[in-house]
């Protein structure tokens, strides 16, 4: 079976990453607390960024993150190698179920403050004014999507197209079959195409 | 939400097959059908530009959150919780013995130097006795504690003994009684009692605290005449025979604040040497 990516896919890691999340993980594990700070710096970015585009409640998000640091530090001996990143990313994503369910309630408008600065998409200094414009229209239209979709079917584009994880790796963090992570996917993505019929323009530049 | 079907039922499966084929998440057998009804069909390849092009957009122009703060938890949870014992150890605690072992020093200088030491073993070891011309007998123990005793004293129990420094001027009319000079001036301070040169009617007593060889000022206290009243003379070192407290109806005096003073210093520098060297043993368990 082909294993192509989808164009523009970013690398699920750089070739060192799981070299230095080994070596700070085995001084964490040590005691030394400021080597899992130094994980925590590497990954906090991401881990917020995931669970946030998951949830789509930075509260909560910010939340979740702040306890899967606290939980990974206090059970870092149940890690037992692999994904450092992938590991995080379960507990980030789980501890974000709990705290939503404990709420009992879902945001009403999860990505709300399109003009807050805290929303602004990546900026492209070297693009012209209208290309960005298009960028950004195009960066509302899917935000917008993507927080219509089922919640399954979001976490598992999230991990899959935006943060590169691949499908056995989604398996894991998610806890389901490789065949169940494909279906989320192509059918979320199906799902995304659909909402977005009225703006497939942006996306043919 | 559930997925929106795309088509009828059959043509929702031509739909995930195309979805795979953008992917490439296919068999070698799969993506041949799947090109050939891309091919066919035009719908189907702008299907699979589509959902190619949703990707790519996924990856580059998801607007990106920034998180709200700093995650680290080095300053919550990473540092080893200290216990009790070693919540008292801190910056300063290099300090507080030397700090301490001064006080209690310090402490134990103003005791030895206001005769507080002797005060306090004279009330530990009888009833309070007032020095009064009219006091009751002392009952000073027979050891060799340091006390307090009136060289007015009447009781006939005390030998005399030849002590030059316990020349008796107890020739108040009021204290009638014959002199008693305390048995040994070495191991108990002197009094001598005097009428007082003020009004003529009271008594002035005079402490020389000569207790464990050391020896002070001497110590003078005025009394009225009903013995009751007592008011400091300007002597520096007044206070009670108890070496505590100032003498009935007198204001605090100076000596009386010295030898609290030296107490609290004495027993607080005591205690905190006791605490750190519990500090030190239980770090070495």
């Amino acid at each position: 079976m082909e294993q192509a990516r989808a164009p523009g896919r970013r690398p699920s890691a750089p070739v060192d990453e799981p070299a230095r999340d080994e070596q700070l993980v085995r001084r964490a594990k040590g005691g030394d607390a400021a080597a899992f700070d130094e994980l925590v710096v590497v990954y906090q970015d991401f881990l917020f960024r995931l669970v946030v585009r998951t949830v789509g409640d930075r509260e909560a998000a910010a939340d979740a993150v702040q306890e899967a640091f606290l939980n990974a530090y206090r059970n870092l001996g149940a890690f037992r190698g692999g994904s450092f990143r992938g590991w995080l990313a379960r507990i980030a994503l789980n501890a974000a179920t709990d705290i939503l369910r404990g709420r009992k309630r879902r945001p009403s408008e999860p990505y709300p403050d399109w003009a807050d600065e805290d929303w602004q998409p990546t900026a492209d200094e070297d693009a012209d004014p209208e290309r960005e414009a298009t960028r950004r229209a195009r960066g509302r239209a899917l935000a917008g999507a993507l927080a219509a979709i089922g919640e399954d079917q979001r976490r598992a584009i999230v991990l899959y197209d935006v943060e590169g994880f691949d499908y056995g790796e989604i398996a894991e963090i998610t806890g389901v079959s490789l065949g169940t992570v494909k279906s989320r996917i192509h059918r979320g993505r199906l799902a995304l195409r659909e909402l977005l019929v009225e703006h497939l323009e942006l996306f043919h530049d | 939400m559930t997925t929106p079907p795309l088509r009828a039922p059959h043509a929702e499966h031509d739909a995930l097959l195309v979805a795979r084929l953008a992917d490439g998440d296919l068999t070698p057998l799969e993506r041949s059908a799947a090109e050939a009804q891309v091919a066919a069909c035009p719908e189907c390849a702008r299907l699979r530009d589509d959902l190619r092009a949703i990707g790519r957009s996924l990856a580059r122009d998801l607007p990106t959150p920034r998180r709200p703060r700093d995650f680290r938890i080095g300053t919550q949870v990473a540092a080893p919780r200290q216990d009790f014992w070693q919540r008292l150890r801190g910056p300063w605690s290099g300090l507080l013995s030397p700090l301490a072992g001064s006080a209690a020093a310090l402490g134990l200088a103003l005791l030895l130097a206001n005769g507080g030491l002797g005060g306090l073993a004279a009330s530990s070891a009888a009833a309070p006795a007032p020095l009064t011309p009219v006091a009751a007998p002392a009952a000073g123990p027979a050891g060799g504690s340091p006390e307090v005793r009136a060289e007015a004293d009447p009781s006939p129990s005390q030998p005399p003994a030849s002590d030059a420094a316990a020349s008796t001027s107890a020739s108040a009319s009021t204290a009638s009684a014959p002199s008693a000079p305390p048995a040994s001036s070495a191991a108990m301070p002197s009094t001598s009692v005097g009428p007082s040169a003020s009004s003529g009617r009271g008594l002035t007593a005079t402490l020389r605290p000569v207790a464990s060889g050391l020896s002070a000022s001497p110590t003078t206290i005025a009394f009225s005449a009903d013995g009751r009243s007592g008011a400091p003379s300007p002597s520096p070192l007044i206070g009670s025979a108890d070496g505590l407290t100032p003498a009935s109806g007198a204001p605090a005096a100076p000596g009386a604040f010295l030898v609290l003073l030296g107490w609290i210093l004495l027993l607080g520098g005591l205690a905190t040497l006791v605490v750190r060297w519990m500090i030190r043993r239980r770090r070495t368990d």
